[in-house]
Order: structure tokens, then C-alpha cells, then sequence
């Protein structure tokens, strides 16, 4: 039974998706109403118009990365486009990672397939467990118990970050990916499954200065949207012969640090840092997805 | 080979699998971004990050079928890159207006290649005219022809919603359609 136009059913009865009955009760209601049977025919001729555009060939070969498939998932992407500031993002091996055991010197090396080499060191030691509070140094707590959530190349050397968990925030997709005005200095890689966004007011800082970091993780697939972990990990040097010691520092929510009403991550600079060093915001494991690097003064 | 056997050695680490997956969708995925962007150099970029993601991101791939998860990971770059480009070179497939030139097909005369072009001008100027989930839900269902179901994977929506922005995207297309005489032309009778 059919009463009134039919506009609603023009789609599946496009695609052959009405019931017998229900076909046939659209096709009377055409042959009665002139106006319903021009609009469908309208749709007609329109969609077929489009699916009769031939497929097009893609231009050139696709070139893949180098390495296996899937072997450096988390870190590893290829930047579409690099604004200034944001950095070339490494991809993450057990192979390249050395990790020191037996003190508080430690170095990781971050590399992507046979591309650029990221090593972290030289900083001078801080007493272990002194990562409580917003900011403060981490050491490398080599040997810690490995949390089977943590990407496990870098579990050993993330265990002050257990304790970390993404938290969720009740905002959409559209409104994660905007970035805050005057936030200049941001990077925002998709890797398929999820989202990641940083972003910093500045480029560069001076050691001991504090830095606000907007950091969101949206799921592509549900679209939530959390407030992830992440750490400030440097400095970077240019060495590529690990050995050394490097600093971790956790940035954390700080009360009143908010945009529209959701919370910002703050960090201060290690005191210890040097002008001229690098040092790089990490959207933490699991789902690292940007590397973003600031600069010291 | 089928796709998850392919998937499965890729999984492995297995390099030599996944380039069948690159051969067997790189021009259906092509097709579609040349018409979610309009723009051939756009379309060749998502591509190749599509599958540039889709190569590192494979031990994630969870649950969806190689097609409607590549389709995902396309629509997804495909808007990263539009975004990402109000400016940019020209392209020596387009004229100064930014259309798309396709390359004529060899089997057509002159009248015939001119009918073809203007109708694909007139489809890619209203396909770009379309909100960009009712581009997206168009093209994946009548240039690819996916099933609502791939579609509800591809884009991470149930069923339900796949068809209403079917639908909702066929009326705007077709009345975006309507004055075109390329495509309608009667219209250009009316005149």
C-alpha cells in the first residue's frame, strides 16, 4: 500500500531492495502519479549516468615502504605533508633499540626501515622514582614489569607511565582535530585505526620552562575521542651510537589548564636540557601515532 | 590467491603477498578518490598513502574484510588530503578551471569524445557539490559499487544509516544533475 508521494523508497527501489509486494505497490503508485514517476526517473538517469563512468587507471605505480609489512606498525608513517615543526615520524624496532641494564643510563634508538636514526642520551641522572608530580624526570626503571598494554619494545623503559590511562573526553571527532588557536607548533597523523594530534604553542623552549600540549587520540572506528598518555622524550642526538642516558617526563592535566572546558597536558622542561638539543612529545603506547619535536633555547 | 589468504601471509612479514592486494585495488581505489577530490594528482596521493598505511598498519586489521578496511583507509586519506590542500599546483590533467581532463578513449570520435567529457565534467562538478558523507556514500555505492554491508564497514556506521545517506545523496545528486543537458537534454530543450 502506497499513499502519498514515494520519494522515500526511490533508493531501494534503485538497488532492487523492495519487497514483491512492495514493488509492486510502488510501480502502481508511478503509473498513477506523474510526479513521482519524472522524480525516479530523474534519479534513474542520474545514477546511471554516474555508474556508467568507466574505472580510471591509477597513473603510476604505488610504491611501498621499505621492510615488511606490518613490522613497524605504531610509530611508523609517512607525513603526507611536514609543516614546520612537526617531525619526521620513526618507526619503532626491537632491533634498534638498546637498553642498558644494570643503572640509570639507557638509550633507544628509533629507526624506520632503512631511513632516518633517532637516539636519545645524554642527560644527567635523576634518583629513580622521582617521576612523581606533573613534569617530573623519568629514568629509564629498566627491568620493570612489562605491561602487556604497552608497546613492548618500549615497556621496559616506560614504567613510570603504567599507571597511565587514556581518558576519555566528550567531544567529537571534528571538535579533537581542531587545533587550539595559537598552537603553531602541531602534527596530526592517522594511521588507519587511530587519530593522534599534539600540538604546542611554541617551537622552542628554554630548559625548566613549562609547556602546555594539547593531545588528543580519536578512534577511527568508534570515533571517540580520549586524552591520551604521552611523554616528552630527548634530547635527540644526532649520534647514532646509543650508550648514553636520556630523560623521560610525563606531562600531565593541571588544574584550570583547559580548552573549551577539556583538559591540556603540561611539562616542564628538564633543567638539565641544553640550547640546541631536541626533544620530542610522543602520543604514548599503545597507539603512538605522532612524534612532535620541540626545540631548546 | 583470495584476499585474506594474501592478508595472512602478510601478516607474516611475508612482502611478496601484499603486492598482489596493491595490484588487485589500486585502480578501483583510485577511481573512487579521483571522485571524492576531483583531482588526479589528489587522487594518486591517496592512493599510495593508502596503501603506504595499510602496509605498516596490518597486525591491527581486526574484523573487516581487506576491501571495506582499504575503502576505510582510503575515504579517511582521501579527506586528510583534501583538507590539506586548498592550494596547490596546477595539474596538467586540468584546464585553468580546475576540471579534470580525462584522457580521451581511442575508440571514440570527435563528437563522441566531447559528449563523454562533458558529461564527466558535469558528474565531477555535482559530485563535488555534495556534503562530503553524501559524496562519500555515492561514489562507494555507484562508482565502486560496494554493498551496504561493506559500506557499514568501510565507514564504521550501521546499515541503517549507509542507506539513508544513499539515498539522501542520490536526490542531491540528481537534482544537482538536473540543469545539466549533458546528462538531461531535455533540459537544454527547455531552453
Amino acid at each position: 500500500m502506497v499513499s502519498g508521494h514515494v520519494e522515500s523508497l526511490f533508493s531501494a527501489a534503485y538497488d532492487g531492495e523492495l519487497s514483491p509486494d512492495a514493488r509492486a505497490a510502488f510501480d502502481r503508485h508511478l503509473g498513477e502519479c506523474s510526479t513521482c514517476a519524472a522524480a525516479f526517473a530523474e534519479l534513474t538517469t542520474a545514477v546511471d549516468a554516474l555508474r556508467e563512468q568507466p574505472t580510471a587507471r591509477m597513473p603510476h605505480p604505488v610504491r611501498l615502504p621499505e621492510g615488511s609489512p606490518g613490522l613497524e606498525p605504531r610509530f611508523a608513517h609517512r607525513p603526507m605533508r611536514l609543516p614546520r615543526g612537526r617531525a619526521i615520524v620513526a618507526g619503532l624496532t626491537a632491533a634498534g633499540m638498546v637498553a642498558v641494564a644494570g643503572g640509570v643510563t639507557a638509550a633507544v634508538v628509533l629507526t624506520r626501515g632503512a631511513g632516518p636514526t633517532r637516539t636519545y642520551m645524554a642527560a644527567p641522572a635523576v634518583a629513580p622514582g622521582s617521576n612523581a608530580g606533573a613534569g617530573a624526570a623519568i629514568h629509564a626503571p629498566l627491568a620493570s614489569p612489562q605491561s602487556a598494554s604497552l608497546l613492548p619494545e618500549l615497556a621496559p623503559l616506560l614504567g613510570g607511565l603504567t599507571d597511565c590511562s587514556p581518558k576519555a573526553l566528550p567531544i567529537s571527532k571534528a571538535e579533537a582535530l581542531e587545533i587550539p588557536v595559537g598552537f603553531s607548533n602541531h602534527a596530526t597523523e592517522d594511521n588507519g585505526v587511530s587519530t593522534g594530534v599534539v600540538a604546542t604553542q611554541a617551537s622552542s623552549f628554554v630548559p625548566g620552562g613549562t609547556v602546555d600540549i594539547y593531545a588528543r587520540l580519536i578512534d577511527d572506528s568508534s570515533h571517540a575521542v580520549s586524552l591520551p598518555c604521552t611523554v616528552l622524550l630527548g634530547p635527540q642526538s644526532s649520534s647514532s651510537s646509543p650508550g648514553d642516558d636520556f630523560t623521560m617526563a610525563v606531562p600531565t592535566p593541571v588544574a584550570g589548564l583547559t580548552v573549551d572546558g577539556q583538559p591540556l597536558l603540561q611539562v616542564t622542561v628538564p633543567a638539565t636540557a641544553v640550547a640546541g638539543q631536541t626533544y620530542d612529545i610522543l602520543v604514548a603506547p599503545p597507539d603512538a601515532v605522532v612524534i612532535l619535536t620541540i626545540q631548546i633555547n | 590467491m583470495d584476499d585474506e589468504a594474501l592478508l595472512d601471509r602478510s601478516r607474516r612479514g611475508d612482502r611478496d603477498a601484499f603486492t598482489p592486494l596493491v595490484h588487485r585495488y589500486q585502480d578501483e581505489l583510485y577511481t573512487m578518490a579521483l571522485r571524492l577530490t576531483g583531482n588526479p594528482a589528489d587522487a594518486a596521493d591517496v592512493v599510495q598513502e593508502t596503501f603506504t598505511r595499510a602496509f605498516r598498519s596490518l597486525p591491527k586489521l581486526r574484523g573487516a574484510t581487506v576491501r571495506a578496511w582499504l575503502f576505510r583507509v582510503a575515504v579517511n586519506c582521501s579527506h586528510d588530503i583534501h583538507r590539506q590542500r586548498s592550494r596547490r599546483p596546477a595539474d596538467p590533467l586540468e584546464d585553468t578551471e580546475g576540471r579534470v581532463l580525462d584522457l580521451p578513449d581511442p575508440g571514440l570520435g570527435p563528437e563522441a569524445t566531447a559528449i563523454q567529457r562533458e558529461r564527466a565534467d558535469a558528474i565531477r562538478v555535482a559530485l563535488l557539490a555534495l556534503p562530503h558523507d553524501f559524496r562519500v556514500a555515492v561514489v562507494l555505492r555507484d562508482v565502486n559499487q560496494l554493498s551496504y554491508e561493506e559500506m557499514a564497514e568501510a565507514l564504521s556506521v550501521p546499515v541503517g544509516t549507509v542507506k539513508s545517506r544513499i539515498s539522501r545523496a542520490r536526490g542531491l545528486l540528481a537534482a544537482a544533475l538536473r540543469q545539466s543537458p549533458a546528462i538531461f537534454p531535455r533540459a537544454e530543450e527547455a531552453w
